[in-house]
């Protein structure tokens, strides 16, 4: 039987290269929302599968310590990444209703695909310090996001934005600024797998 | 891909005097597949292995009726020899029982000794081979000429193993392998019977649901003498039909 916990990580890491790559591919104007739906749909598949297969390999291996994390982190992080795929969709039917390029948003989505990428190696190399970085970055990624939706609602105000196209920027960021949420999420399962620990709702949220 | 079917179980029933031990029993097996049988004490499963190479019948007041078609021979027919057949199907026990006196050359050997028909040239590469497959070579090649009970009990339990392969058997009965060895010990037999499955078909009594899940692609579940579900292990030990099979396999009955 190849359920191991090896087996795990390899397919979850298939599964992470495969969003990787759609969420790239939702932000680039050549790729079609047809492309975008063929990787989400396999990404998808993945997800049923890897789901299934920790579900197995937890009843019939009945695993302890490290081994067990791994299979629940792995089932944490196959939803998380679905979700990111989820979104990745959203993003491309955004960006096919603006009518012009926003340098604004470039910003944002270059950090959180970076946010993506260490929170997928930090997996693979088993760096927590790296996951770290990632849950730090995610405050950068939600001030970028309440900055975009400032910016874009003062600008529709003044009538600088048209109003559609406003609401699509708005939605853009609050796409990225959750995947910078999953993101994190990843990172945090991370440091669970490799340590033990639980660092999520550490900080208390703040009144506004 | 799919594999032979080596062993057809056919209406088998076991007594021991008056208790009826082994209820109507049809199942079949595949070749190079392994299968648990699991189920509270008492609930016949050692008896119906041991009904697979007609070692039940040995004890006294004992009979078995039904068929038990190996490679399409059915084993009970009135021709064949129960001796051939306890030769030929090795079973593996509770306690390693290597024979005292014997060296572990010797003891890897015995069954193919007692066939006769081997070149020594051919015992000992037998022996060789047979001690590899146990997962025992590297441990023993140096002192093959030691008292098979000089070894520790899991190396003991390899050795028997080791016997059991000499015969190149049909098929492999263990009746709780592991129940007196420590978790190493276990570790290695279980990852010997996963290495085993590649060539050989073998069916394993245990009382260690988690051995069960862990190296079994069938399971069985027994209780007093019925076989109340059997299946493939995956869907035993996840989403079992049968209302006791979730009970005993949850640990709220047996």
């Amino acid at each position: 039987m190849n359920l191991t916990p090896d087996f795990l990580r390899d397919e979850i890491l298939k599964m992470a290269a495969l969003v990787e790559t759609v969420l790239n591919k939702s932000a680039k104007k050549d790729v079609t929302l047809s492309e975008i739906f063929e990787l989400e749909n396999e990404i998808n598949k993945f997800h049923s599968h890897l789901d299934d297969e920790c579900f197995k390999y937890i009843a019939l291996m009945k695993p302890s310590a490290k081994d067990l994390r791994t299979a629940i982190c792995t089932m944490k992080m196959c939803a998380e990444l679905e979700r990111i795929a989820d979104q990745a969709v959203k993003i491309k039917r955004s960006f096919r209703k603006l009518s012009k390029h926003y340098p604004i948003l470039d910003l944002m989505i270059e950090d959180v695909e970076r946010m993506v990428k260490n929170s997928i190696n930090s997996f693979v190399q088993g760096d927590i310090k790296l996951a770290t970085d990632v849950l730090q970055h995610d405050q950068v990624v939600n001030e970028l996001n309440k900055n975009i939706i400032q910016n874009s609602a003062n600008e529709i105000k003044n009538n600088t934005l048209d109003f559609d196209e406003g609401i699509h920027v708005m939605h853009l960021a609050r796409n990225y600024e959750r995947i910078g949420d999953l993101a994190t999420n990843i990172a945090e399962d991370l440091i669970f797998l490799e340590s033990g620990q639980d660092v999520r709702h550490q900080v208390p949220k703040q009144e506004r | 891909m799919d594999k032979q079917i080596i062993l057809k179980v056919k209406n088998l029933d076991a007594h021991f005097g008056t208790l009826h031990a082994v209820k109507n029993i049809n199942l079949e097996y595949q070749e190079k597949s392994v299968t648990a049988i699991i189920g509270p004490s008492g609930c016949g499963k050692s008896t119906y292995i041991r009904c697979l190479n007609r070692i039940h019948e040995e004890l006294p007041n004992s009979f078995v009726t039904g068929q038990v078609e190996l490679k399409g021979q059915d084993i009970y027919a009135p021709e064949v020899d129960p001796v051939e057949i306890r030769r030929n199907i090795g079973m593996v026990f509770q306690k390693p029982t290597p024979f005292p006196g014997m060296s572990i050359y010797e003891n890897t050997i015995i069954g193919l000794k007692l066939q006769g028909g081997h070149s020594k040239s051919e015992l000992m590469d037998i022996a060789e081979a047979s001690l590899k497959k146990a997962f025992l070579w590297e441990e023993v090649k140096d002192k093959l000429k030691k008292e098979g009970t000089s070894l520790s009990g899991g190396q003991q339990q390899r050795l028997c193993i080791a016997r059991a392969l000499a015969v190149n058997p049909p098929l492999l009965l263990m009746d709780e392998p592991t129940s007196a060895l420590d978790p190493i010990a276990t570790a290695k037999i279980e990852e010997l019977i996963d290495e085993l499955r590649k060539e050989y078909t073998v069916i394993i009594v245990t009382h260690n649901m988690q051995q069960a899940s862990r190296i079994a692609d069938y399971t069985s579940f027994f209780v007093s003498g019925d076989l109340i579900e059997h299946g493939k292990s995956e869907l035993i030990f996840t989403n079992p039909t049968n209302k006791k099979t979730e009970d005993y396999i949850t640990g709220r009955f047996g």
